[in-house]
């Protein structure tokens, strides 16, 4: 049995799976009304697009967690996200939460790469 | 947008590429041949330390840093608390029974033998976790893992195995084995935000100077615990460690006593068989 | 949209050369000199970094003109501008140098966003002057 198939089975429950970034998820269902939206709604700082924007990452970190590889400053940009939308200031909001979207995504790369990685560091 | 957009593709693509098939090197699990591995590679990278040395970390390969050393084991930082541990350890549960009673030869000179895989439930059973089952047993309620009581009636225990060798058997048992293995995918693995393995640390850069600090080799990374290090101001169980380490990496940290902390103690620990036990240590 | 900037180098840095900011370029340092210059701007930014706990601790496994903690992890960052005459080499070190040695043991600032982009050039300015 491959070692990380057995780790895979003992520190995860579910399914490891990379989630599609949202942003991605636009590009491929083409130029849908969606996306143009969402990128309105960001750049004017609004609390649909800091509500998309937390969604995303939030969902991200899940699936980041699915791996057992979640990152600090994930969550130090999430929980800044939260506290920045608590004092309305959605822009800031929205950027923290993009942010901690694409290091989410970092460390669900870093998970599954290392499945196989790690093997060529092993002392043998 | 379209940078986001850029960007995230980006990131998909790398995840992609992450997903490449592994390579042909994983075979057949062979603790044994592990282990002789990962020794020779210390022995030869370390020449001028004797093998019992090892478990001295930083202080076996620094000069220096022994020196320090030497002066402070005058008067050893955890003496305290290791008196203290010998006295919890002693004193009688409300029941009458005591630690004693849930050990063979009543729980003196037998932390060798820890981890040991037990057939029973399947897992791997920590030092910590036994001392802890055995409060459970006589209506107990169990101790924090990290430090206080715990770590000092652990410290303790081992205390009386000084002299005896690491012998931490995993028997041929597909769940050992695959505990085993998961605790050595766990130790080579990289994670948190600054990209480091367990092994980037204690076998790439052992010996190294990190911020005045000398990197610990991984061969007797866990044969002076529980330790008193000054970072804390008191002592503490290699569980306490795993997670510091693991922040210091910006990885977010598992529960002490999660499994696959136990993994990784249970290959740790298999790893310094032959060497002394030498716990309770000491480290900056 | 700033902090989506850094994932960009991800894809970029092996071929991007950024415009210059060049402040600390005017200096080069002789090796082994004992003049320290006085930084400023961009320079000074990237040194701040490159000191700092928290951002680029370079210090904790280089050895460099400033630091007061020896450390040999890496190798002594010194008379750069010589071994890097081509910024973009630099860049790409410090973004990711995985990418060029697999096994390396140096985090990469760039890709897993611990350092901003525009906080790189500053690092590489600092590094310049060594």
């Amino acid at each position: 049995m491959k070692g990380s198939e057995i780790m895979r089975r003992r520190v995860a429950s579910g399914a490891v799976a990379a989630p599609l970034p949202s942003a991605l998820l636009c590009l491929v269902l083409g130029l849908g009304l969606a996306c143009g939206f969402a990128g309105a709604a960001r750049a004017a700082g609004t609390q649909a697009g800091y509500d998309a924007a937390i969604k995303a990452a939030e969902a991200a970190e899940h699936q980041a967690g699915l791996t057992h590889d979640q990152w600090t400053p994930t969550v130090e940009a999430l929980k800044a996200a939260h506290a920045a939308a608590a004092a309305k200031d959605f822009a800031k909001a929205t950027e923290l939460a993009q942010h901690a979207e694409a290091l989410a995504q970092l460390s669900i790369a870093q998970a599954q790469s290392e499945q196989t990685a790690w093997h060529s560091a092993v002392l043998r | 947008m379209r940078r986001v957009i850029a960007a995230v593709a980006a990131l998909a693509m790398l995840a992609l590429t992450g997903a490449a098939p592994a390579p042909a090197t994983a075979g057949k699990s062979n603790p044994a041949a592990d282990l002789k591995a990962f020794q020779d590679y210390f022995k030869t990278s370390f020449p001028k330390v004797p093998f019992d040395d090892f478990v001295n970390g930083p202080y076996a390969v620094n000069k220096g840093m022994r020196a320090q050393w030497e002066q402070i084991m005058q008067f050893p930082p955890y003496d305290f608390e290791l008196a203290d541990g010998k006295k919890l350890f002693e004193t009688k549960f409300a029941n009458g029974k005591s630690y004693g009673d849930c050990f063979p030869d009543k729980g003196i000179g037998i932390a060798q033998t820890y981890p040991h895989f037990d057939a029973k439930t399947g897992q791997v059973v920590t030092l910590v976790d036994a001392i802890n089952a055995c409060r459970v047993t006589n209506g107990e309620a169990k101790l924090d893992v990290s430090k206080g009581p715990m770590a000092e009636i652990a410290a303790y225990m081992v205390s009386t195995s000084h002299g005896k060798r690491f012998d931490v058997t995993i028997p041929d048992d597909p769940r050992a084995l695959a505990a085993y293995e998961a605790g050595k995918q766990f130790f080579y693995s990289r994670r948190g935000q600054l990209n480091f393995s367990c092994a980037s640390c204690h076998v790439q850069s052992a010996g190294k100077r990190l911020r005045g600090d000398i990197i610990a080799p991984a061969l007797g990374l866990v044969a002076a615990f529980p330790i008193y290090r000054d970072a804390w101001g008191n002592i503490g169980t290699l569980g306490r460690r795993f997670v510091e380490c693991n922040a210091q990496v910006r990885a977010v940290a598992f529960k002490p006593d999660s499994t696959i902390y136990h993994d990784l103690e249970y290959f740790l620990t298999y790893m310094d068989n032959g060497l002394p036990v030498t716990g309770p240590g000491t480290r900056p | 949209m700033r902090l989506t900037i850094p994932v960009l180098l991800l894809a970029a840095a092996a071929i991007l050369a950024l415009p210059e900011i060049g402040a600390a370029q005017q200096k080069p340092t002789a090796a082994g000199s004992a003049a320290v210059p006085a930084l400023t701007g961009s320079a000074l930014a990237g040194q701040k970094l490159a000191f700092s706990r928290k951002k680029g601790n370079c210090l904790a496994c280089h050895t460099m003109r400033g630091s007061d903690v020896p450390s040999n992890v890496g190798p002594e960052l010194v008379n750069l501008k010589a071994l890097f005459p081509h910024r973009k080499d630099l860049v790409a070190i410090v973004t990711n140098e995985q990418a060029r040695n697999p096994q390396t043991v140096m985090p990469p600032f760039g890709k897993n966003l611990i350092l901003s982009a525009k906080e790189i050039q500053e690092v590489v300015d600092f590094l310049y002057t060594l």
